[in-house]
This record gives C-alpha cells, sequence and structure tokens, in this order.
C-alpha cells in the first residue's frame, strides 16, 4: 500500500522541465521587441495611465512579462495534483529574466548601432520605455 | 455519330448556351479589336517585340510566386494568401543591403556579388516568413476544417502587411540602379534590343524553374512531395515524414518568392509594404490558370499571364476605342479568373488528381 502510494505520487509529478520556462522567456521577449519595432508602445508611450510615473507604453511591456511570468508558472504547475509552488514562482522568474535580457539587448545594441536607418521606430524613447526610466 | 450528336443535344442546357453566347462574344470581342489595332497599324514591330518580353518578363515573375501557391496547394489542398507577403518581405528587407551596397560603391563595382547577396538576403527572408507562417499560422490547423485555415491566412496576410508598414515605414523605397543593367541587349543579325534587366529576370526566372522542376521529378525529397500531395496517410505509412516535406514546401516557395521580389524590385525599382497585394493576386490567377497543384501549369499560366497582360491593352482594348488601355492590365488578371473559373475550372492542365485533403 504504501509502494503504491509512493508508485503513485512519483507517477503524478513529472519533473522539473527547465526547457519550457526558458522558451517562455525568449518567445515573450521577442514579442516585446516586435511590440516596440512596430510602434505600439511608442505610440502610446505619450498616454499616461498615472501621470508622469505610467504610461500606456510601459502598461504593454509591463503586460508581456505579466504574460511570460504567468505562462511559464501554469506550465510549471502542469501535471502536479497540488501545484508545487516554490517551482511556479522559480519558472515564473526565469522567464521574467529572460524577457528583460532579450529587451536589454535591444537597447544594448541600439546604443551601439544606429537602427534607426532600418527600424523607423527604434527611438530614445522606446529605449527610455524599455528600461522603465 | 447521329447518335453521339443526339445525346450531346438533349445534354444541352440553357445555361450551357449562354455560356457560350458569353465566350463567343469575347472572342469576337478580341478578334475585331486585334484586327482593328493591326491595321491601324499604330504598333511597329518593335513596341510588339518590348511588350513580348515586358511580358515575359513579367510573367517570369508571376510564375515564380505562383510556385508557392501551387506547392502548398498540392500538399495541403489550401490556399496561402499571406505568400503575396511572403514575396513581399523578401526584397524589403534586402533594400537596406541594396541600398548599403549601393551608397559604398560596391554596387557598380562589384555587381554580380552584391546580386548574390541581395538575392541571399531576400531568399532568406521570405524562407524564415514562410517556414514561421506554416509552424505559427498552419500547422496547429492541419486538420482543422477548410475554411478556418483560409480566414487564418487572410488574417496573417494583413498581419505580415502591417508588420513590415510598423517595421520599416508606409513610404515607397527605391531600389538603386545597377549601371551594368542599364541599356539594351541587341539580339545578333537583328535590330531587337531586349532591355537588359528584362532579360537577366527572364534568364533567372527561367533557371529557378527548370531548376524546381528537376527538383521535384528527379530528387528522392521532390518524389516524397508528390507523394504527400497524393495521399498524405499512404505517404506517412511509406515512410515519409509528412511534416517535413509539408515544411520544405513551405521553404521552397517562399525562396522562390523572395528572389521573385528580388526579380521584381530590379524591375520595377519599387518596394513598398504593400507591393505584395497584385502581384499575389496575379500569381494565383497564374496558378488557376495553369491548374492548380501543377507546376508545370503554373510556370505556363504565369506566363501566359504576363503576356497577356502586356499585350492585351493595346492588343485588343486600343483596337476596340478604349481609352487609356493599359491602365486597365490589372482588370485583365481579375477577369481571366473569373473567365477561366467559368469556362475551364481545371486550368490549362488540369487540376492535380488527389482525392484526399492532404
Amino acid at each position: 500500500m504504501v509502494a503504491s502510494a509512493v508508485t503513485q505520487r512519483a507517477s503524478s509529478q513529472p519533473g522539473l522541465d527547465w526547457t519550457s520556462p526558458v522558451k517562455v522567456g525568449l518567445l515573450s521577449g521577442i514579442v516585446g521587441v516586435y511590440l516596440g519595432l512596430v510602434g505600439i508602445i511608442e505610440a502610446l508611450a505619450n498616454r499616461q495611465v498615472i501621470i508622469g510615473t505610467l504610461s500606456t507604453g510601459d502598461v504593454i511591456l509591463l503586460s508581456v512579462f505579466v504574460f511570460a511570468g504567468y505562462t511559464a508558472a501554469s506550465r510549471a504547475a502542469r501535471g502536479y495534483d497540488k501545484a508545487p509552488i516554490a517551482w511556479c514562482l522559480i519558472s515564473g522568474a526565469i522567464a521574467g529574466f529572460l524577457t528583460s535580457v532579450v529587451l536589454s539587448l535591444v537597447v544594448i545594441i541600439g546604443q551601439a548601432v544606429n537602427m534607426r536607418t532600418m527600424f523607423i521606430n527604434t527611438s530614445p524613447t522606446l529605449y527610455d520605455t524599455h528600461i522603465l526610466g | 455519330m447521329l447518335v453521339q450528336w443526339k445525346r450531346f443535344i438533349e445534354r444541352v442546357t440553357a445555361t450551357d448556351i449562354v455560356m457560350w453566347l458569353i465566350g463567343a462574344g469575347i472572342l469576337t470581342l478580341i478578334i475585331w479589336g486585334s484586327a482593328a489595332t493591326i491595321s491601324a497599324g499604330r504598333y511597329t514591330r518593335y513596341h510588339w517585340f518590348d511588350f513580348v518580353i515586358f511580358g515575359l518578363a513579367q510573367g517570369s515573375i508571376y510564375a515564380l510566386i505562383a510556385m508557392g501557391y501551387t506547392l502548398v496547394y498540392g500538399v495541403l489542398r489550401m490556399i496561402n494568401f499571406a505568400h503575396s507577403e511572403v514575396f513581399m518581405s523578401g526584397p524589403y528587407t534586402a533594400y537596406y543591403v541594396a541600398a548599403a551596397f549601393y551608397s559604398s560603391g560596391l554596387l557598380d563595382r562589384q555587381p554580380i556579388p552584391c546580386l548574390v547577396a541581395i538575392f541571399i538576403v531576400a531568399m532568406a527572408t521570405s524562407t524564415l516568413i514562410a517556414f514561421l507562417l506554416e509552424r505559427v499560422a498552419y500547422r496547429p490547423l492541419r486538420n482543422a476544417p477548410r475554411l478556418i485555415p483560409l480566414i487564418t491566412a487572410i488574417g496573417a496576410s494583413f498581419f505580415l502587411q502591417y508588420t513590415f508598414r510598423g517595421l520599416f515605414g508606409s513610404g515607397v523605397k527605391g531600389y538603386p540602379e545597377i549601371d551594368q543593367l542599364k541599356g539594351y541587349w541587341l539580339i545578333p543579325g537583328t535590330q531587337f534590343g531586349v532591355l537588359k534587366t528584362q532579360g537577366v529576370v527572364i534568364v533567372a526566372a527561367v533557371v529557378m524553374l527548370v531548376g524546381l522542376y528537376l527538383f521535384v521529378q528527379r530528387t528522392k525529397t521532390g518524389k516524397s512531395l508528390q507523394a504527400v500531395s497524393e495521399d498524405k496517410d499512404i505517404a506517412a505509412l511509406m515512410g515519409i515524414d509528412v511534416d517535413r516535406a509539408i515544411v520544405i514546401t513551405f521553404v521552397i516557395g517562399g525562396a522562390l518568392a523572395g528572389a521573385a521580389g528580388v526579380l521584381y524590385a530590379l524591375l520595377f525599382r519599387q518596394v513598398n509594404f504593400f507591393m505584395g497585394f497584385f502581384p499575389g493576386i496575379k500569381a494565383f490567377t497564374a496558378a488557376v490558370l495553369g491548374g492548380i497543384g501543377n507546376v508545370v501549369g503554373a510556370m505556363l499560366g504565369g506566363l501566359f499571364l504576363g503576356i497577356a497582360e502586356s499585350l492585351f491593352p493595346n492588343l485588343v482594348l486600343d483596337g476596340l476605342g478604349i481609352p487609356a488601355p493599359y491602365q486597365l492590365k490589372d482588370a485583365l488578371a481579375f477577369i481571366l479568373l473569373v473567365v477561366v473559373l467559368i469556362f475551364r475550372p481545371t486550368g490549362i492542365l488540369g487540376e492535380r488528381l488527389a482525392t484526399k485533403k492532404a
């Protein structure tokens, strides 16, 4: 009976999948870069949600992080009878971190190379939004 | 013989008679207009030669784009309406490479390596877009009812159009002119000249089309594509990786569309985010004209449409007294599509005879 309970618990725990939060983080980063490059973030950067603090462009960018964290956490909880909170938080953090890495890369490359000759929306406003500054 | 005629007359309906009368009317107008134009003598043989060569160049581009439509229809029984944006994405991205080469002077000093690089960038971009389209937009809907992928294709087309508009802007970008491609090549022994750009477009397109035909007919991968288009399930049972075959189809279509885009840019020297719309529709018409799903048919359909579009306005419409006939050349493609669907819906060479949707 103990053996069967252990077997049942072992079979209900799928194991830690590190690739899933990495994939989610990278894809979310690409989505964030896309939203910036096509001009959605910059177009809405002047619409203030909290005047002087938070613009609609910031909200859209932050929603990408929220989406990345939520998706990674929900995938981490899949297959478990009781969701492992620690692993879900770690997955979300990994996804969010990777999203920010991808967005930071765009800022770093943009500072070094003038991308505006090709991508017309890579303006200083966009970089400021990316670094939330 | 008499019995056969009797049976034939019994089968004829009023609709058939009306369709024949319409067809006869169209044929009469074509013959009348052509005769009037030729007898008026407005155009010399040099003009007609120029029209034919331009039509061949234009038709070659349509044929290359039509390959994508026909190959995808062959394996998936689906019209990839986003293919026009796959065609646009290549040259639009490669424009920046071309502009960089031009501003550095390399384009005129070393035109061939520069053109090769432009082709590679354009084809790589179009191939990537086609691959992502298949992976993200179409593969999840492989088993959905036919209308769903069609709507998805239209949505993907708009998505790509406006993505490129957002990325690169809505303005028209001018492709640089290559000094070595200015002017004419004279055909030896004659006084006929071919514009160098048109000559390059025709030769490049023919080489690619012949290469594709040989690939599909003679190689193992090409035969696997044919097998998948005949029957996906049986092909899978024979050990063919159906997913891989479909991806290869999209990749080939995308690469050819990217190449067609560069040829289009060489010919018309303008790119913008909307440039794929009309050539895409016309290439689709060409694919239907030749027999959708038929590779050789799409080639012939493209060439026929290109020549018809170039010749028809001046040969027929001018003779009928229609002012500014060249402005109706786009309408010609759509009229031809309707006429083909009415009178010969299987196209010139007929639709491929796979019985199931892949």
